[in-house]
């Protein structure tokens, strides 16, 4: 089995916030994603908690086995406190975390997971997370709940055990033909995809995914598609081909630990800018709207990119859209 | 026809603007402690729920920049910045002990910190409204100038009378900031209309929650922030559900008489129907 899998984060934000999670285990033969929710808290442990256990184990994902895994959660996030004490971190970031504890708040994620036996695999769905199945000619999706149905609260694992969560996980399995391509994916490809599944021209779409070899082509990809109406969301792809053999053979994994890394040594290297803090700072903000203010901007932009070597192709691509939105004679 | 429909998000940020009458009628009794310190009180809790609920254990994410203008016979900026300046920055805490489950069947006493941006006031003063909204319009105007695809800014204003400054007779004054505020409510994004909510820190006309008609109010003094108040857009309906607050056809986004339950779900319903990310059940 050949596998490509890729990350990325919501516009305007960073590798360190996204809240997807994924990983791949070639030993184990085992792939799992998990989108932790927005409005919950420490959605990101509670991700990689659900991510690693499957892919490392033979956890079967139920809400009647999750207590172990809710007991892992509350271990990781006061070790992750007592961490940021050390480093004496923000007192805000301490005392709302702390008041988080104290007050039961929670963290939740969809989940989708599968594992390979030869050809054959088995896998658990829970939430808008979804596995498609594509041969070429139809794509059939699986999720735990009706793709119409998907909102702003969908099915998922909750990280405190006594709130129980919301749906029930479903039980998948299929056969990974010679030609048949599985899909593991977040949130955003699940609806765009289904949209246009329901428009008849999905084929176009999953080949365009089947084709993707790097990150920068991924992150391409997702901001065509964010401008074609996907919504802006953190995206996360996991692909999975039949080559011939059982084994898995991975082509590409990005690795968020490195993402957010990268990231965090762009920010340090690069002075990143300041956003206003008062309201004399909107006031003031869009006063130099001439040529030579674009044209020093742009300048800066890319003597910055030259300077550090950006990795993060997010970066040259925002800071010249905040540029066409703040300069009227870029718009003309 | 634009909506407001739109979601804060990092990509395309909300403004929050509120509007804290500080003039001298505020010192009066009201709910077992005073105007002034029962608004300040509901402005802190917004502004600390709002970011609790952008912070994801990391940090606040910047989805909205908020702004509390207060105006007695002045207009003064009372504290301003995206989420995380403002999570950075308080003027300073509040402790308070807590018992709380030690997650293992006990019990722990735990202190929780409230950060406080805004105080109440100590001196008395004119009512500057009119002042207040002249600043909220440039803001709105620089804002959606800046990006016509963020989501329409709101305006939540907490007062607990008419305008007054100058000297100017008050009917003149109430007039004048009608007028003002229906051309902000007319200025549009996008996104829809620019919108202006209003609570009334007054028992003297009774409480009346979410009305549809002036005929409901019966003192000019209510019936003038009517005036400047937006209808209840279509898309607002459903936070408005949620919050308890029934609305109907036409309904404006105004209480009078708000005890406090209704304040915070005053302001709540019109900071919250905009953060539309995933939550729990």
């Amino acid at each position: 089995m050949k596998i490509r899998a890729f990350i990325t984060h919501k516009l305007k934000e960073n590798y360190a916030d996204c809240q997807d999670r994924f990983g791949v285990n070639p030993d184990a033969k085992s792939i799992a994603v998990s989108d932790g929710m927005s409005q919950s808290w420490q959605q990101k442990i509670w991700a990689q908690i659900l991510v690693d256990k499957y892919i490392n184990s033979d956890w079967h994902p139920s809400k009647e086995n999750i207590e172990p895994l809710c007991i892992q959660w509350r271990k990781d996030v006061i070790s992750s406190i007592n961490k940021s004490k050390e480093i004496n971190a923000p007192e805000s970031i301490i005392y709302r975390n702390e008041r988080n504890l104290s007050n039961g708040s929670s963290a939740g994620a969809t989940f989708v997971g599968v594992r390979f036996q030869c050809k054959e695999w088995e896998g658990t769905v829970l939430g808008d997370s979804c596995l498609i199945e594509w041969d070429g000619q139809s794509a059939t999706f699986h999720t735990s709940q009706e793709v119409e149905c998907f909102d702003n609260q969908p099915d998922y694992f909750d990280s405190d055990f006594s709130k129980k969560g919301k749906g029930i996980p479903k039980n998948i399995s299929g056969e990974l033909k010679k030609g048949t391509v599985l899909f593991i994916v977040s949130d955003p490809f699940s609806d765009f995809l289904f949209e246009h599944n329901k428009q008849n021209d999905i084929a176009k779409y999953l080949e365009e995914l089947r084709n993707i070899s790097s990150h920068e082509k991924f992150e391409e990809l997702v901001d065509a598609w964010r401008n074609s109406g996907m919504h802006n969301d953190d995206t996360t792809l996991v692909i999975v081909e039949n080559d011939g053999k059982d084994d898995f053979s991975i082509d590409h994994e990005d690795k968020i630990v490195d993402l957010i890394r990268d990231e965090k040594k762009e920010e340090e290297e690069s002075n990143s800018k300041d956003r206003n803090c008062t309201i004399g700072g909107i006031l003031d903000e869009s006063k130099d709207n001439t040529a030579s203010g674009l044209i020093s901007e742009i300048i800066a932009i890319f003597k910055k990119v030259k300077k550090v070597k950006l990795k993060n192709k997010h970066f040259l691509n925002d800071a010249l859209h905040e540029l066409l939105e703040k300069y009227e004679i870029a718009k003309k | 026809m634009a909506k407001n429909e739109k979601q804060w998000s990092s990509a395309t940020p909300g403004l929050l603007i509120i509007l804290l009458d500080q003039s001298g009628s505020m010192m009066s009794d009201y709910e077992g402690t005073t105007r002034t310190k029962f608004a300040t009180l509901a402005v802190n809790r917004l502004i600390d729920n709002i970011i609790q609920k952008n912070f994801d254990g990391d940090a606040p994410k910047n989805r909205c920049f908020i702004t509390v203008i207060g105006y007695d016979q002045n207009v003064k900026e009372l504290c301003s910045g995206w989420l995380k300046d403002l999570d950075a920055h308080p003027l300073r805490y509040e402790s308070l002990k807590k018992k709380t489950p030690d997650g293992a069947g006990g019990i722990v006493e735990v202190e929780i910190k409230q950060p406080i941006w805004v105080e109440p006031i100590d001196k008395d003063g004119s009512t500057n409204m009119l002042g207040a909204f002249q600043l909220s319009k440039e803001l709105v105007e620089k804002w959606m100038a800046e990006n016509s695809d963020r989501p329409a800014p709101v305006i939540i204003n907490i007062s607990d009378g008419v305008p007054y400054y100058d000297g100017k007779d008050p009917r003149e004054c109430m007039k004048e900031t009608i007028v003002l505020a229906n051309e902000i409510m007319s200025l549009s994004n996008n996104d829809g209309d620019v919108l202006i909510f209003n609570a009334q820190i007054d028992k003297s006309n009774g409480n009346v929650v979410f009305p549809s008609s002036k005929s409901e109010l019966l003192s000019e003094e209510a019936q003038f922030l009517y005036d400047i108040t937006s209808e209840v857009p279509l898309s607002y309906k459903v936070a408005a559900a949620k919050q308890e607050l029934p609305t109907k056809d036409g309904s404006k986004g105004c209480i009078f008489g708000a005890d406090g339950v209704q304040l915070i779900q005053l302001i709540n319903f019109g900071s919250t129907r905009t953060q539309g990310d995933k939550g729990l059940v």
